[in-house]
């Protein structure tokens, strides 16, 4: 019964960080509330050392409850990134919407901490804890604009879905508690892997392990709240959610379908395969139709889910690393884009009366050319085009799919992400080459003020992508450094 | 507790019926009334279970506490009486059949399933459960208030009136 506080001490920072902007913010005038966001973003840097302090140890600890592993310190650094990412991006939006409080920042670490708990856990009852930390944050988050009628209606529908996926994925948890009498991933893998259990039940288990898993990650035909949400949410929050939960819940996913239930893989795996070739069709085409970019985001993330996937079903079939490591790599370089297109627009939006639509951009390039240009070197990446992190992250992904003897499923993948070449490039085309109708050159001229911290941020997300696409080494190394440290495996 | 003994059927009656009837009321009164009938039936499977600890508090919390906050909340923010109404109705039709489908499905499967968690503990007391709770589930327990914190916070930030003007 060691209860090894080591392991927690990044999380126990965050969480004390929250504390103090909740306590201090009513106490502030409204002008005292900048810089609240470095508070935040200052608790993830000493978070994410002693996460990096402790990288060499391997143990579980709170009643193997938690595990302190190569896996979860790869999680935790990349979701602490995230978390601060999407701080540097939030500031002066807030400021313009009315809506500068100190909670925001606090629900984004107690997010941030449901999510790395959810990374690190080896015990169903502490991931499902962990899930609901982070999910109630994010409804609030999605919400947080509670004046304006699409933040509301956005974190209403979150609230509704994502209850209903946490009750399905309890549904499942619990047969397999049922089934193998044990909480712990590891002892519910051996109990599996004996084969003594009632592979029906199992099934069922499976199917509704998959349905929540897959209305967390908004992957079809459980993707149907994502547009509304990431529209209707304050554009840095969906820059956050778009990222952080997805981040958080393939950390889960790797080790429920390839550790726990990696025994089972003949059973998951041919469903995986609907799941991942209807999520990327519904991704790529949706995608194409959209008009608004939030929207159109949402649906390239979705395709994005679809190509992850892809990568699930290889790290299942294989016995190699190969697959789940591309997946570690692919949601580095996911990270780094969506969220700082993300960005883009949260900066138009506080420079101009930007309404996230298509036609706004026509044009953008010689208003904002630093912005557009940081927007193209994003949709570049996010289009799968070297030398950016998108190229190679997809190219290690359908290599990994192809190693693995699904071949044809690259080729699907491969197929989509040229679909979806042309919703990304049309941003550009837009950007450079179009010239705006009167009323839209009208609405989008610079004016208000920059925010020094939000273009740090583009510039951060920005020189990752770039970084990761000519020299990944670092990164993949750590990833698959960090899958083969998996505790339990 | 086993799906053979009549007391089984009469207890999950006693959950799924005013469960139903939640959902199907038009009238969000009647609608909290069927939902603390149903609090009531969930601790009657508690019972059962041979979990009295659990029994006394759902019955404590959500009967007692919970569900008079919620009938004061619907009391008190409700402008005219009585329109309120469903607004899911478009996809029952969708909706009946895949849901009646997934319970045949469910029930034909868990009713022959064997589970080696195995029955309701022979010798439930207090003092287990709180070792428990503060042993082996220490962790996922402390965690828990994170989410209760995060729940009023978002209270407040939902339904308190704006902090400037």
């Amino acid at each position: 019964m060691q209860h090894d506080v080591v392991a927690i001490v990044p999380e126990l920072m965050l969480v004390a960080a929250a504390l103090v902007l909740l306590l201090i913010d009513p106490f502030l005038p409204a002008k005292g509330r900048r810089g609240l966001s470095w508070l935040g973003i200052m608790a993830c840097l000493p978070a994410a050392a002693s996460v990096w302090l402790a990288r060499s140890q391997q143990f579980s600890t709170f009643s193997h409850g938690i595990a302190l592993d190569g896996f979860a310190v790869f999680f935790k650094i990349l979701l602490l990134a995230v978390a601060a990412l999407a701080m540097l991006l939030s500031e002066k939006h807030l400021a313009r919407n009315g809506r500068l409080l100190g909670d925001y920042y606090a629900l984004v670490l107690l997010a941030t901490v449901g999510m790395m708990v959810m990374a690190s856990a080896i015990d169903l009852a502490t991931f499902f804890v962990g899930l609901e930390l982070m999910a109630l944050s994010s409804y609030l988050l999605a919400g947080f604009f509670r004046h304006q009628l699409r933040s509301i209606e956005a974190s209403l529908k979150y609230f509704l879905t994502g209850s209903f996926a946490s009750a399905i994925l309890l549904f499942g948890m619990a047969l397999l508690y049922g089934l193998t009498g044990s909480t712990n991933y590891q002892q519910i893998s051996i109990a599996i892997g004996s084969g003594s259990l009632d592979g029906h039940v199992i099934v069922i288990a499976v199917v509704l392990l998959l349905g929540g898993f897959a209305f967390k990650v908004a992957a079809a035909p459980f993707h149907g709240w994502a547009p509304d949400v990431y529209q209707g949410a304050p554009t840095p929050a969906a820059a956050f959610l778009s990222v952080g939960p997805k981040i958080a819940a393939f950390a889960a996913i790797i080790k429920f379908f390839t550790i726990m239930l990696g025994s089972e893989q003949a059973r998951w795996v041919p469903l995986m395969i609907v799941v991942a070739i209807a999520t990327m069709l519904i991704g790529a085409t949706m995608a194409l139709l959209q008009h608004d970019l939030k929207r159109m985001l949402a649906f390239s993330s979705i395709a994005h889910v679809g190509y992850l996937l892809l990568a699930l079903i290889a790290a299942g079939q294989s016995h190699s690393n190969f697959g789940s490591s591309a997946i570690l790599f692919y949601l580095a370089a996911y990270a780094a884009m969506n969220m700082g297109a993300f960005g883009v627009l949260v900066f138009l939006a506080n420079s101009a009366r930007f309404n996230d639509s298509l036609d706004e951009m026509a044009g953008l390039a010689r208003r904002f050319p630093g912005a557009a240009g940081v927007m193209a070197v994003l949709m570049f990446s996010l289009a799968g085009i070297p030398p950016t992190a998108g190229f190679l992250a997809k190219f290690y992904l359908f290599a990994s799919v192809v190693d693995a003897g699904y071949a044809w499923l690259a080729v699907i993948g491969v197929l989509f992400s040229v679909v979806s070449a042309f919703y990304y490039l049309r941003v550009i085309v837009y950007m450079y080459m179009r010239e705006p109708e009167p009323e839209v050159a009208a609405v989008m001229e610079p004016g208000g003020g920059r925010s020094w911290d939000l273009s740090l941020g583009l510039g951060l997300a920005t020189a990752v992508v770039i970084v990761l696409g000519v020299l990944p080494a670092p990164v993949l190394n750590a990833a698959q450094d960090a899958v083969a440290k998996i505790l339990g495996s | 507790m086993h799906f053979s003994t009549p007391i089984f059927y009469l207890v999950s009656a006693l959950v799924i019926i005013p469960a139903v009837l939640m959902v199907a009321m038009r009238n969000l009164i009647y609608s909290a009334i069927a939902m603390i009938a149903c609090f009531i039936g969930v601790a009657a499977v508690f019972v059962t279970l041979n979990a009295e600890l659990l029994a006394a508090s759902q019955l404590l919390i959500y009967v007692g506490a919970i569900s008079i906050l919620i009938l004061f909340a619907i009391m008190l923010t409700r402008r005219r009486s009585g329109a309120i109404c469903l607004f899911f109705h478009r996809q029952s039709w969708a909706a009946l059949p895949a849901g009646a489908a997934l319970a045949v499905v469910l029930g034909i499967v868990l009713g022959s399933a064997r589970f080696s968690a195995g029955s309701a503990p022979k010798n439930p007391s207090t003092a287990n459960l709180a070792s428990l709770l503060f042993n082996q589930y220490a962790f996922p327990f402390e965690l828990a208030s994170l989410v209760l914190l995060v729940a009023i916070v978002g209270a407040v930030l939902l339904a308190m009136r704006e902090r400037r003007s």
